[in-house]
C-alpha cells in the first residue's frame, strides 16, 4: 500500500466500517453512511478525518511496524447526504475526499484526489422511532431495524487508472454492491446496535496497471463480509441536549480475488478494531457533532493482509425534520 | 432502462470526474492497448535504457551493484533477473512470500536472480532494517537492493507489487503488477532451460 495500496484500502475499510453512533432512528446517528432519524427529511453530513498508520498485518496475522523512518498518514474530508424518499425508505450519497500525506526516509509523496463514491438505500421496517425512556410493555422492546443496499462507483483513482505510480490512488477501481442488517434499541439511557455488512464486487477488465497497458484479464475482488457492534450511553444536559459515548467493535473480512476465474493467494484481508465516539446534539437536534476514535491493535492476529490505523474523525451533520 | 439509468449516472459522474483525469474505472475496457502505448524502454520486448543498466542498487551490506554487473556475471550468467519492487507494505509482503517460497525453489538450480527492489528507504540501513522486520535480510537466493537513485523505479514505471523480468540479453520480458504470480512463473518458463 504504498501509500496507494494503503490509502485505497484504508479508503475501503473507511467507507465500510465508518464509526457508529447508537440510536440512529432517534437522531444520534452518524458516520459512515447516513441514516436519517424517524421524522427527519433531509440530512446534510461532513465529516473530516485523519487516519496513521502503524504498521501492518502479514497474511498470518503478524504485526509487523512500517519501515524506519515512516510516517504514513491519510486525510479524508467526506460530504455526504440523505434524503428521505417515502414513509419507511430513504436514500443517501457520500464521495469522500483523499489527501495522502506519506514520508518514508527516501521518499515523499503527497497526493489527493476524489475517493469512491457511495450511494445507498435504507429500508425501514418500523414506523415510529423505538427508543423509548422506560419499558412498560413487551412493544417497548421492539428494536429498530434498517435493511440497506449500497453501491460504490469507482469514482477514486485506482492502480487501473491513467496514474503515474501507487501513490497516487484513492480508490480501488471496483462497483461494488453492499447489502447491510442494521438492528438498534435504545432503552434511555442505553444504546446497543448491531450492523452486519455484505459486499458482493463486481468482475471487471483490466487492460493497464499503474500507466502501463497489459494483457487483458478479468478481475474480481473477494467478497466482503462486516460486523460492527456499539453500546451507547446518553446523558441528559439541563438544558436537554444530548451526549452520547459509544464503544464499538468491528470486524472486516474480504475475501480472495480472482483473475481470469482463479484465486489470488496473495490477497484477501481481515481487520479488526475497536471505536469509541462522542456525540453531542443540542434539544431541538437538528444538529449533531462527533468526535470518533477508532483504533486497530497492534497485535499478532488482530488482522491480516491489511494496516493497522488509528482514526480521528470530527463531523457534523444537520438535519431537517419533516 | 436499466441500462439507461447506468449510462445517465456514469455520463453525470464522467462530467463530474473527468476533468480530474478520472473516470477510466466507470466503463473499464478490455481492449488490448499495449501496442498504442508509444514504446519505451520500460516496456516488454524492449531492451532496458543504458541509465537503467548503470543505476546503483545498494544491497544490505551497503555495497553498490549495477544491473549491467548482475547481467553480465562472467561467472553464472542469467538468463533472467527478476525485479521485484516493494515498498514494505502488506500486499507487498505477501506477493514476497509468495515469490519466496512458491516461485524461487522452483527455479532455485536455475540461472536466475530474483531481487527485491525498496525503492522508499533513504539508506541501506534502513533497508536492512525493514528486511530484517518482514523477515527476508539473509534469505537464501532473494537478493535485497535499494534502488539508490530512484532510476529503476522512474526509468521502469515502477510501482508497489511491480515485477519486472529483464532476460541475460538485456530485454524486458515482462512489466506488470505480480498479482498471483501466475505471469510471472510463465516468463520464467519461457526464459529458463
Amino acid at each position: 500500500m504504498a501509500r496507494g495500496l494503503r490509502c485505497l484500502l484504508a479508503a475501503l475499510a473507511f467507507l465500510a466500517s465508518g464509526t457508529a453512533v447508537a440510536a440512529s432512528c432517534c437522531g444520534g446517528g452518524g458516520g459512515g453512511a447516513p441514516v436519517l432519524p424517524k421524522d427527519g427529511a433531509v440530512l446534510w453530513d461532513l465529516n473530516a478525518a485523519v487516519e496513521h498508520y502503524h504498521g501492518f498485518w502479514a497474511q498470518d496475522g503478524r504485526w509487523l511496524p512500517d519501515p524506519p523512518g515512516a510516517r504514513l498518514s491519510q486525510y479524508r474530508l467526506t460530504p455526504g447526504h440523505a434524503r428521505r424518499l417515502g414513509d419507511r425508505w430513504q436514500a443517501y450519497a457520500i464521495l469522500p475526499l483523499v489527501v495522502n500525506r506519506n514520508h518514508y526516509s527516501g521518499r515523499e509523496a503527497d497526493t489527493e484526489g476524489p475517493g469512491d463514491l457511495s450511494l445507498g438505500l435504507w429500508y425501514e421496517t418500523f414506523d415510529e422511532a423505538t427508543c423509548v425512556y422506560k419499558v412498560r410493555r413487551p412493544a417497548d422492546l421492539r428494536p429498530s431495524i434498517y435493511l440497506g443496499a449500497g453501491l460504490v462507483v469507482p469514482t477514486g483513482i485506482s492502480p487501473y487508472d491513467e496514474v503515474g505510480d501507487n501513490f497516487a490512488i484513492t480508490g480501488r477501481g471496483f462497483y461494488r454492491l453492499d447489502l447491510s442488517f442494521d438492528i438498534e434499541k435504545t432503552v434511555y439511557p442505553w444504546s446497543v446496535q448491531l450492523r452486519l455488512g455484505y459486499g458482493r464486487h463486481f468482475q471487471r477488465p483490466v487492460n493497464r496497471e499503474y500507466g502501463v497497458y497489459v494483457a487483458p484479464y478479468r478481475l474480481r475482488l473477494g467478497d466482503r463480509r462486516s460486523l460492527s457492534l456499539t453500546l451507547g450511553y446518553t446523558w441528559f444536559l439541563p438544558n436537554l441536549a444530548q451526549l452520547t459515548l459509544t464503544g464499538g467493535y468491528s470486524d472486516l473480512r474480504e475475501g480472495r480475488a480472482r483473475i481470469d476465474g482463479r484465486l489470488d493467494p496473495t490477497t484477501g484481508l481481515v481487520r479488526r478494531s475497536f471505536s469509541l465516539s462522542w456525540a453531542y446534539s443540542p434539544a431541538h437536534r437538528r444538529w449533531n457533532a462527533r468526535f470518533s476514535w477508532g483504533h486497530a491493535p497492534r497485535r499478532d492476529g488482530w488482522g491480516e493482509n491489511f494496516p493497522a490505523t488509528d482514526v480521528f474523525t470530527l463531523g457534523v451533520s444537520h438535519v431537517l425534520f419533516l | 432502462m436499466c441500462c439507461s439509468f447506468r449510462r445517465l449516472l456514469v455520463s453525470l459522474l464522467m462530467l463530474a470526474l473527468g476533468g480530474c483525469g478520472m473516470g477510466d474505472d466507470l466503463l473499464p475496457s478490455d481492449s488490448d492497448l499495449r501496442a498504442v502505448s508509444g514504446g519505451g524502454a520500460y516496456l516488454p520486448g524492449e531492451p532496458v535504457g543504458e541509465a537503467t543498466r548503470a543505476a546503483p542498487l545498494e544491497t544490505v551490506d551497503g555495497a553498490v551493484v549495477r544491473l549491467d554487473e548482475l547481467l553480465n556475471d562472467p561467472l553464472e550468467p542469467p538468463r533472467a533477473v527478476v525485479l521485484y519492487f516493494t515498498m514494505w507494505c502488506p500486499i507487498c509482503l505477501a506477493h514476497t512470500d509468495h515469490l519466496y517460497n512458491q516461485v524461487l525453489p522452483r527455479h532455485a538450480s536455475e540461472p536466475v536472480r530474483f531481487l527485491v527492489v525498496d525503492y522508499v528507504s533513504g539508506s541501506w540501513v534502513d533497508m536492512r532494517g525493514a528486511a530484517q522486520a518482514n523477515g527476508y535480510l539473509g534469505a537464501a537466493g532473494l537478493e535485497i537492493v535499494r534502488d539508490a537513485e530512484g532510476v529503476l523505479f522512474d526509468r521502469l514505471h515502477g510501482a508497489m507489487g511491480q515485477v519486472v523480468v529483464v532476460d541475460g540479453e538485456g530485454v524486458i520480458r515482462m512489466n506488470a503488477s505480480y498479482r498471483d504470480g501466475g505471469e510471472l512463473e510463465a516468463v520464467l518458463d519461457r526464459l529458463l532451460p
